[in-house]
């Protein structure tokens, strides 16, 4: 009956809409005694059967006793769980052959989140520890999985509180993400463009020469020529602004591969310039990310090659 | 290591399940063979000095070594010996060996089940107020044990362990709100006869008297200030000496001890004509909580017939259970008029009785004699006396003028009597306790000829005048003669109260207190009757013990039955179902209310009396859009053609805008 209702429960939420943020109530909460809480009620047929054939008032008393503690635990599972708050955060980033994540947080508008269990499915939930945060900030494993955008399926929460005669149990199908980069290779065919940069910074034209100036205070670090800091113990910045400096690009016309190795070659691009000192530029067709640097520029593209295609 | 076992392992509440354990240790001392209690105290201090020294486990070969050598000493202890006593014993080892296995959340949720139940059986042994409050306790750490568990607390810091207080009161709350359902269920929740018969009785050693009679037996009771039964007098409550209680009646005697030769059921109409509840009766009427004593005799005034359906009544007047005792029960005896006993003016402390004779054949068993080698002196001084008297009353008028005249002693510790018991006392010792000269008159009697027969029972008792009861101890325990002459019938004869006469009027308690043995046994009651606010204090202790006794622990089918047609007018499975749907509903309403409070809590007098007033305008359509302010809200319902609410609006608005931003000093 438990596993029939189980997958009732699942069946009803396949039919819910995709959200972003689910409140948990009455309309999302199913309730059952946990199979501790059906040994329980054996027990408490038990001592009733003891208390009818001995006749003991005392016996009747404490079946009783326990008998309504195990009503009033499902009022107050159902009120634990319920006004808790699931929501999707941002995607959760990857490369392929690394475990899946999508973040997610569970919070409660009143009280803690007390004894909760996540997971993707009802095996391999996982007990949250217990936490004085009213908002805890979690992070849902799966299995590795090829490029591109993954959502999750549906999540499952339950909560056995207060004595785990109950279980509160729900599916959600939550709308949070996880985006898989392909995984970065080397391509041998090709000259590293990092080189290039590299090669760059040795022999720079006069033009370039220009652009340097001394540090100032406020400059970036990743700015800073250290070779020339090594050599000369002077503190020497390349000024881009004027814009006449020629920037990286990442190209997709670059390689001439199939697609899915071209875009392995193009993520180990991204990384290896991504470690440079110098912006680059991102194209791929029907695509064109401007040159900058910084760790969002990097995501941005990795993005674009993750969802590229798709 | 998988994280289920971190888990339990990590935040096990493991000093709880130990201090559980040694609780219900101590409610089950009444029945546990001591080598059990030792052997259960050194698992729990093996257990906790693992547990400090944070190894994992006790070593597995001493674990194997100990499951062993306990079960060896059980089977060996107890053998084929089935009782509830045995198989209590056998779950309570059990548990206490699963107090090594509990790496496992399973292992504590099992652990838990079983002092659960344990904690039921422990019923069947001990039915007072204190072993309630102690499985009350047990019950609560059990609760918590889960709780804790269920939390999933992994590492205690401060401010942690603050907020899982708050929890743990809440627990407490919950707990709390259970009693009023415990209560309805108790009194309402139909009592079913036995399904069927239990293999298994409750077998404890209690004190109260064996169905036989040796010397020294009653003395031994004497000793405990238990109480063995209480009375309500429905009327007056007689005089202090005419309360002899009938338990039981000896006729056999083998020179030294008494037993009973056999009694046939018979006897009393009352008992027979009803079958069903107490009767309304317009004769004395006195009811009896009788303390459990494991056996089915019962203990009635002379003259008395049975008013409840669970006694049987047997001949000489007598009466029994239809089950054992094995917990506190209560009977009804009535007393008709006509059977009440009359002074016998001749005869010192003659009282002739009614409704006391054999229904059966056996009336010779009370003449019978053992054999003539004993006792010798006192054959050839019944002879004697024989002769001298030619009228069988004024034979025993003699004999029982000879206790008060001759120089006996009433004592609880008589000295120590050889083969020739009768002889020996008679002639040579003459001091005893009552069962010495209950037996001793009773044989001089049957050997000239007389019918006789000794008698078992209580007398007198300690009356608690704040609550009208009558307390009957052990120490009032008493035995005395029964006699028969043909032109007067039955008479009631106490040997004791010749030689002792304030025992009968004042009780054992004045006569004995300065005897060292006396009570000794119950020290508190001891200590109570040398000063008077210890005494006021057992009296109302005794009270307490009487009124638990009397709502709850004997709260049976009669009573049930009793109540309920008092409070719904019929005893119907259909009341009493509509009661319950009633009470349900009650409580969902009352749960649904304290949620919207709830939900209302934080909010000024004004912004709910304006979320009222909102609630009630959405059932007429007039819905606030989110974000939309109170006076834009209030200018769109004026538009509207229900002049009647936007008036009520306006005003709502108005007092909740001036309580809003009123300035506040």
């Amino acid at each position: 009956m438990f596993f029939s209702l189980d997958k009732l429960s699942k069946w009803l939420s396949s039919k819910s809409p995709r959200k972003k943020r689910f409140i948990l109530s009455q309309r999302n909460i199913y309730i059952f005694p946990s199979s501790f809480g059906f040994c329980f009620l054996v027990l408490l047929l038990l001592m009733l059967l003891t208390a009818i054939n001995y006749q003991s008032s005392l016996i009747y008393l404490l079946t009783f006793f326990l008998g309504s503690i195990f009503f009033l635990s499902i009022w107050a599972c159902f009120l634990n769980f319920s006004g808790l708050i699931v929501e999707a955060m941002e995607p959760g980033r990857c490369f392929e052959n690394e475990l899946i994540h999508y973040n997610y947080r569970i919070s409660k508008s009143k009280g803690l989140p007390l004894s909760l269990k996540v997971g993707l499915n009802k095996e391999n939930a996982e007990s949250l520890p217990f936490s004085l945060q009213a908002c805890t900030d979690l992070v849902l494993l799966a299995e590795k999985s090829s490029r591109g955008s993954h959502k999750i399926k549906r999540v499952y929460v339950e909560t056995r509180f207060p004595f785990g005669l109950v279980l509160a149990w729900t599916w959600l199908k939550l709308d949070a993400e996880c985006l898989v980069y392909p995984s970065p290779v080397y391509s041998l065919a090709n000259s590293s463009p990092s080189g290039q940069g590299d090669k760059n910074i040795e022999f720079m034209s006069s033009d370039e020469l220009n652009d340097l100036r001394a540090y100032q205070q406020g400059d970036s670090t990743s700015r800073v020529l250290w070779k020339k800091y090594a050599a000369k113990d002077e503190l020497i910045v390349r000024d881009h602004d004027n814009g006449s400096y020629s920037p990286e690009w990442v190209d997709w016309d670059h390689y001439s591969d199939p697609t899915e190795i071209r875009l392995k070659y193009l993520c180990f691009d991204v990384c290896q310039l991504s470690e440079g000192l110098n912006p680059y530029g991102f194209k791929l067709p029907g695509l064109l990310i401007a040159p900058d640097m910084g760790e969002l520029h990097k995501q941005k593209c990795l993005d674009a090659l993750a969802l590229f295609d798709q | 290591m998988n994280r289920k076992v971190k888990i339990a392992a990590e935040f096990m509440p493991i000093s709880a399940l130990l201090l559980l354990t040694i609780l219900q240790l101590l409610a089950h001392q009444s029945h546990l063979p001591s080598w059990m209690t030792i052997f259960i105290l050194m698992v729990c201090v093996l257990k906790f000095l693992s547990y400090k020294s944070k190894k994992s486990s006790v070593p597995l070969l001493l674990r194997t070594l100990l499951v062993v050598i306990s079960t060896t000493v059980f089977i060996l202890y107890y053998r084929t010996n089935f009782s509830v006593d045995m198989a209590a014993s056998f779950l309570f080892l059990a548990c206490t060996l699963k107090l090594f296995e509990l790496s496992r959340k399973k292992d504590i949720l099992v652990f838990v089940l079983s002092m659960f139940y344990l904690s039921s059986v422990s019923f069947l042994f001990e039915q007072g107020i204190l072993q309630t409050i102690l499985q009350l306790l047990i019950i609560i750490i059990c609760f918590y044990s889960l709780f804790i568990i269920q939390l999933n607390v992994q590492s205690i810091t401060t401010s942690k362990w603050l907020v899982v207080r708050l929890h743990i009161s809440s627990m407490f709350k919950l707990i709390s709100v259970a009693i009023p359902f415990v209560v309805v269920f108790f009194l309402f929740f139909p009592r079913i006869s036995p399904l069927w018969q239990m293999p298994f009785k409750a077998q404890t050693a209690k004190v109260g008297f064996s169905a036989q009679l040796s010397p020294g037996d009653i003395s031994e009771l004497a000793k405990s200030s238990e109480p063995a039964f209480r009375v309500i007098f429905d009327n007056v409550l007689p005089e202090r000496s005419n309360l002899y209680w009938r338990g039981l009646i000896l006729d056999q005697f083998d020179g030294r001890k008494w037993t009973h030769h056999s009694l046939q059921e018979g006897g009393s109409r009352l008992g027979k004509v009803d079958a069903g509840r107490f009767i309304e009766t317009k004769f004395p009427a006195y009811q009896v909580m009788l303390e459990p004593h494991q056996q089915k005799w019962v203990f009635s005034l002379e003259g008395s017939d049975s008013a409840s359906s669970n006694l049987i009544p047997i001949e000489m007047g007598l009466f029994r259970l239809k089950t054992d005792a094995i917990q506190a029960t209560r009977y009804q005896m009535v007393v008709p008029p006509s059977n009440l006993s009359v002074k016998l003016a001749q005869v010192p402390t003659a009282y002739m009785l009614n409704e006391v004779d054999r229904t059966s054949s056996f009336k010779r068993q009370d003449l019978q004699l053992p054999s003539s080698r004993v006792n010798p002196r006192t054959q050839a001084y019944i002879k004697q006396l024989q002769l001298s008297f030619n009228d069988d009353l004024q034979l025993l008028v003699y004999l029982l003028k000879q206790f008060n005249q001759d120089t006996y002693f009433y004592t609880l510790e008589p000295p120590l009597i050889g083969e020739n018991f009768v002889d020996e006392f008679i002639f040579d010792t003459k001091s005893g306790f009552c069962g010495h000269y209950a037996s001793s008159l009773t044989y001089m009697l049957r050997l000239a000829g007389i019918p006789s027969r000794v008698v078992m029972g209580y007398q007198g008792g300690e009356y608690n005048r704040q609550s009208n009861y009558l307390i009957v101890s052990q120490n009032d325990a008493h035995a005395w003669v029964e006699a028969y002459l043909p032109k007067l019938g039955w008479l009631r004869l106490d040997p004791t109260a010749m030689v002792s006469p304030l025992r009968i009027s004042q009780g054992s308690r004045e006569v004995l207190a300065n005897e060292s043995s006396f009570s000794e046994n119950s020290p508190f009651a001891s200590a109570a009757m040398k000063y008077g606010a210890l005494n006021w204090l057992r009296l109302r202790l005794d009270e307490v013990s009487f009124q638990w006794q009397n709502l709850v622990v004997n709260y049976n089918q009669d009573q049930q039955n009793n109540f309920i047609n008092k409070v719904l007018g019929e005893n119907s499975l259909l009341r009493i179902a509509l009661l319950f749907v009633y009470l349900l509903v009650g409580f969902f309403l009352i749960m649904l209310v304290y949620l919207w409070l709830k939900s209302l809590s934080g909010y000024t007098h004004a912004e709910k009396k304006y979320m009222i007033w909102l609630f009630i305008l959405s059932k007429f359509g007039l819905k606030r859009e989110q974000g939309e302010s109170p006076r834009a809200f209030l200018l769109r319902i004026q538009k509207t053609k229900y002049k009647k609410l936007s008036n009520i609006t306006s005003k709502r608005t108005r007092i909740l805008e001036e309580n809003q931003y009123r300035d506040k000093k």
